[in-house]
């Protein structure tokens, strides 16, 4: 079932003025007796059932899902105890408690949270609940070996239905890397979680269903590169990996240059692996998996001058070929036009380095097996190709790459009238 | 034959419909959901006419004796130990794909049929390459590995290295699966165990139903990947450019697909024959008209991703007896709406009159109808019914395959437990012109033993061409000898699979309806794997015709049930008619 791009259903407008009325008031009642439990601080199983009634008829009325937090932690998780005397009914009693407990967690998780989550999968409120739910269950006093492993698996099987329904659904992404993050504290040898290769290849899957889900690249951009780190992988073997993903990228534009998602992600691995040698740390406020995702870090100047230049070449191909195109396909020259603008500006970021600086700074932050015996990549001067290789002064080709940075900042404006300022600001900073 | 007479009622019926096909049991079904009373007859003991499931026993049988229809029939028990007991194969006349997006489906849906049945999907529709017409970029016709995913060589990595892995996982089935927790993820499938052919290699291309198809597939250059994908948008677009459509009085003038995709979208024969076995149409694209030809692509790109839960399905199957069993579901409908089907009869003379129809059954009863519908099947060889104009006559083969042919029904994507859904179960594959010695395009339509067409552990291919004017049945056994070479077996364990049973037949499809005063004799349905819309918009238009008035038929929202009688009268009048006159229907 698709959820984007998808227009809302009908409206049913055959329910008469009369039922909505009904509805509307029957709905104010129970609103009411809610308000009324809360009120007078009830914590009982009933209040539980007032609340499940609201919940179910309005799912966004996050008070309620607060109350009904309320009435888990003050009203029933304390009096589920385990029995600590030994005696000898302790068994059944125990026996006992484990039912009971399996019995709330599984109406809670399945018979209420699950058919509300597939009948309003955009809710915040119920994923943040069943978040809450999953966390602060007491799963000890069950007392049954595995329970919350096997409940935090059982999660890790639902969002993925869940995101089968909707590829894009962020609550589900999100919900998944907390759910991945739960599991490797909880059960830190399960080979889905010991490794991201797991996480690289659900993205390898989703990519494969379709390339348009921009979540999916997302994810990859995070984790690709977190398991590249894992496996060890270091030096040209990173760039190997750059090569391949900027490969996968390219047949995908190719295919589908309209597309967004495709582009974010070019700019993505463009931009992380060449705007800078070294990658940034993570700030002090964010978790430390948001440290710059790079691919192939640590790379000299002139590698990554290289790269630019050659997406460049690439980007210009794309340009024609699309322009060919122009009759039946208008607007992917933009995307491709912009994809210039941004090059060529890193082109000019990365020429203008201070290269002596850059270097020292690269030699002290390089790991000190990161290149292997090879050594790391050296500047070519030899590379006699047919073309000529531009030997002019840096300030002549400047000048004619700002003139052509401008002619096409120009024609952006022209096709993509709505978003003029956004050029012209461009324009501005990259003082064309 | 039944045992019982038919009563005054039952003789005088509004509509005598003759023949239990698709065509026929809607027709009927329609008519008595309208309250007309139908008397449906059917001369074999089984129901579906052209479109019926039969047993292996049923299906020899039927394949040799006489009919007008399916003649030319050759049965062959190639390996008789290897065949299962006979009741546990399925076999169709007509294998049908179904897509969601088409009439037939909205028919069902709206009828509340769909429940009813047993649905599979359909994944995989692929393109025999001969050897010697592949692509440039990377065909290496490897098995086993997958070939021809080369990185560029990019000028700033002096140290390049053409690696297979990552490309290569992400493109093909084989290397990538995707675990579930408490597993462990599973190594590359490169490495020797079972390989999962994406059938992108050997002879076998899957056709790019979708952009992801063409952005991952690892052997089209990207110029080609440019030209496919942009073909493949104006498919689900705009009319195709180029003369109208309206512009139809000169033949010659009016573009083929093969023009169109050579001159306007220049792409490689190879690359257009990948194309073409979307169309599941039997012309070759070197005479189908692009007006068509656009149609069908732009039916199969229209109905991707609307199978819940399977995004790269375009259709559907249903298992269990295929049209068959739609068409019994149908016949029984009738039945509910007061109805009568009677198998084992058919009529051996029909009279014209006035305002009426007379016709006299083998079994000695004269009926009189308003009006009669049959198909060719059941009016062939009446004297004063004249021969049907249109005729196309259809090569058909049933072969059944001592192994369970998974690599056709991998998914694309990867399997694992992320996919909570089922695998597909049927596959396509399509042979174009000259590639196996054929005249004419052959078009092969894969089931596994999940469809209960046999039972598991086998496969049934269902074959089907054009009779030209050159012998098939060599082709075809050469197609599916290609097919079976073309799957990787463990070799440790299994010999190569083997043809056990085989049946070739030939099959005339397409005729124009008739209607001769009031009888109106109904066409064989095309040769197409799926029914298309313009079946059931005639239809509807008979049925308008036949109820004369009677009844208001709703375009939409059509329950099939008659309003006005609930199920307790209607169930009580059936039981008045006859005690202990059951309606036939075959078990």
């Amino acid at each position: 079932m698709a959820m984007h791009g998808v227009k809302r259903g009908q409206v049913d407008a055959t329910t008469s003025a009369e039922a909505t009325a009904k509805a509307i008031s029957a709905y104010n009642s129970l609103v009411d007796q809610v308000r009324d439990s809360r009120n007078s601080n009830a914590h009982t199983k009933e209040a539980l059932s007032l609340t499940e009634q609201l919940l179910k008829e309005n799912p966004e009325f996050y008070t309620i899902w607060n109350y009904r937090r309320e009435i888990y932690s003050n009203g029933i998780f304390p009096t589920l105890t385990a029995p600590t005397d030994a005696t000898d009914d302790d068994d059944t009693k125990r026996a006992e408690m484990a039912r009971k407990l399996k019995e709330i967690l599984v109406g809670e998780l399945n018979y209420l949270l699950l058919p509300l989550l597939k009948k309003s999968p955009k809710c915040y409120w119920i994923w943040e609940y069943r978040l809450w739910f999953l966390r602060n269950f007491p799963y000890k006093t069950a007392g049954i070996p595995g329970l919350q492993q096997n409940t935090i698996r059982g999660e890790l099987d639902l969002v993925h239905m869940m995101l089968d329904r909707d590829e894009r659904n962020f609550h589900g992404w999100s919900y998944r890397r907390i759910i991945i993050n739960m599991l490797a504290k909880e059960c830190p040898d399960d080979p889905y979680v010991k490794t991201k290769e797991s996480q690289v290849r659900y993205t390898d899957e989703m990519l494969r269903r379709s390339m348009k889900n921009y979540s999916a690249w997302y994810e990859r951009s995070n984790v690709w590169n977190q398991w590249l780190d894992e496996k060890g992988e270091k030096g040209w073997d990173r760039m190997d990996r750059l090569g391949e993903e900027l490969d996968k990228i390219h047949s995908a534009i190719t295919t589908r240059p309209v597309d967004q998602s495709l582009w974010v992600y070019y700019a993505y691995l463009v931009r992380s692996n060449t705007e800078q040698a070294v990658p940034s740390e993570a700030k002090e406020w964010q978790a430390a998996e948001r440290k710059a995702n790079v691919i192939a870090p640590f790379l000299p100047k002139h590698t990554r001058l290289s790269i630019l230049e050659e997406e460049k070449e690439w980007l210009l191909v794309l340009l024609q070929s699309v322009e060919e195109r122009k009759q039946t396909e208008v607007l992917a020259t933009k995307w491709v036009l912009k994809g210039l603008v941004e090059v060529t500006g890193l082109i000019w970021k990365v020429r203008d380095e201070e290269t002596e600086a850059v270097e020292k700074m690269i030699k002290e932050k390089t790991p000190n097996d990161w290149w292997g015996e090879d050594g790391p990549p050296e500047e070519e001067e030899e590379e006699e190709e047919e073309q000529a290789r531009d030997n002019r002064p840096i300030a002549e080709r400047k000048d004619e790459e700002r003139k052509q940075v401008k002619d096409w900042l120009i024609q952006l404006v022209e096709q993509d009238s709505m978003r003029r300022r956004r050029y012209e600001d461009w324009m501005k900073s990259l003082n064309v | 034959m039944s045992e019982f007479t038919l009563d005054d009622e039952l003789l005088n019926p509004d509509v005598l419909v003759l023949g239990s096909g698709l065509q026929e049991t809607y027709l009927a079904w329609q008519l008595s959901t309208l309250g007309l009373r139908i008397l449906h007859l059917d001369r074999n003991q089984h129901y579906g006419g052209s479109q019926a499931c039969l047993t292996l026993n049923e299906l020899e049988s039927f394949l040799t004796s006489s009919s007008q229809t399916f003649t030319d029939a050759t049965v062959s028990r190639i390996n008789a130990d290897k065949l299962k007991s006979p009741r546990q194969y399925n076999l169709a006349l007509a294998p049908h794909l179904i897509y969601p997006k088409q009439k037939l489906y909205r028919i069902l849906e709206q009828n509340e049929r769909v429940e009813v049945y047993s649905w599979g999907v359909v994944d995989g529709f692929f393109t025999y390459v001969p050897a010697g017409e592949e692509g440039k970029v990377g065909d290496s016709g490897v098995s086993g590995k997958l070939a021809g995913a080369i990185v560029k060589a990019r000028k700033w990595n002096r140290r390049n290295r053409s690696s297979v892995a990552s490309m290569a996982s992400f493109a093909s089935t084989e290397t990538t699966t995707s675990t579930a927790p408490g597993e462990e993820p599973a190594r590359d499938k490169d490495d020797g165990l079972i390989p999962r052919p994406g059938w992108n290699q050997g002879r076998f291309r899957r056709a790019p139903s979708s952009e992801e198809d063409i952005a991952w597939a690892p052997d089209i250059s990207d110029a080609d990947r440019a030209t496919m994908g942009q073909f493949l948008r104006s498919t689900a677009v705009a009319p195709p450019v180029g003369p109208s459509e309206s512009d139809s009085s000169n033949e010659a003038e009016l573009r083929t697909l093969l023009n169109h995709l050579t001159e306007t979208y220049p792409l490689p024969p190879s690359l257009i024959s990948r194309i073409t076995s979307l169309l599941l149409t039997h012309t070759p694209p070197s005479t189908l008209p692009l007006s068509i030809a656009m149609q069908k692509l732009r039916n199969h790109a229209s109905n991707l991703a609307t199978v819940t839960n399977v995004p790269s399905a375009a259709a559907l199957i249903v298992s269990y007896g295929q049209l068959g069993e739609i068409c019994q579901d149908w016949a029984r409908l009738v039945a509910v709406n007061g109805g009568t089907n009677i198998l084992g009869r058919h009529i051996t003379s029909l009279t014209q009159h006035d305002n009426t129809v007379s016709a006299t059954l083998n079994s000695g009863e004269t009926v009189t109808a308003k009006w009669v519908v049959g198909s060719e099947a059941e009016l062939s060889g009446l004297a004063n019914v004249d021969t049907l104009v249109g005729r196309q006559t259809l090569r058909k083969g049933i072969y059944i395959i001592d192994r369970d042919l998974e690599q056709l029904f991998a998914f694309k994507g990867a399997e694992g437990k992320v996919q909570q859904y089922q695998l597909p179960s049927a596959a396509v594959l399509y042979y174009p012109s000259e590639s196996v010695g054929n005249e004419n395009p052959i078009l092969v339509m894969a089931r596994s033993s999940v469809t209960a067409d046999c039972p598991k552990g086998q496969t049934v291919l269902y074959l089907s061409c054009l009779k030209g004017t050159a012998g098939v049945d060599g082709p075809m056994d050469k197609a599916v000898e290609t097919l079976l070479d073309g799957c990787e077996w463990n070799l440790e364990a299994q010999e190569k699979p083997e043809v056990v049973w085989k049946a070739q037949w030939n099959q005339i499809v397409g005729t124009n309806a008739k209607i001769d005063g009031r009888t109106l004799r109904l066409g064989e349905l095309g040769g197409d794997l799926s029914v298309g819309d313009e079946v059931w918009e005639n239809l509807d238009g008979w049925v308008d015709m036949l109820a004369e008035g009677k009844g208001k038929r709703e375009d939409d929202g059509d329950d099939g049930e008659d309003d006005d009688v609930d199920e307790e009268e209607r169930e009580k009048r059936r039981l008045e008619k006859g005690k202990g006159k059951a309606t036939e229907e075959e078990e």
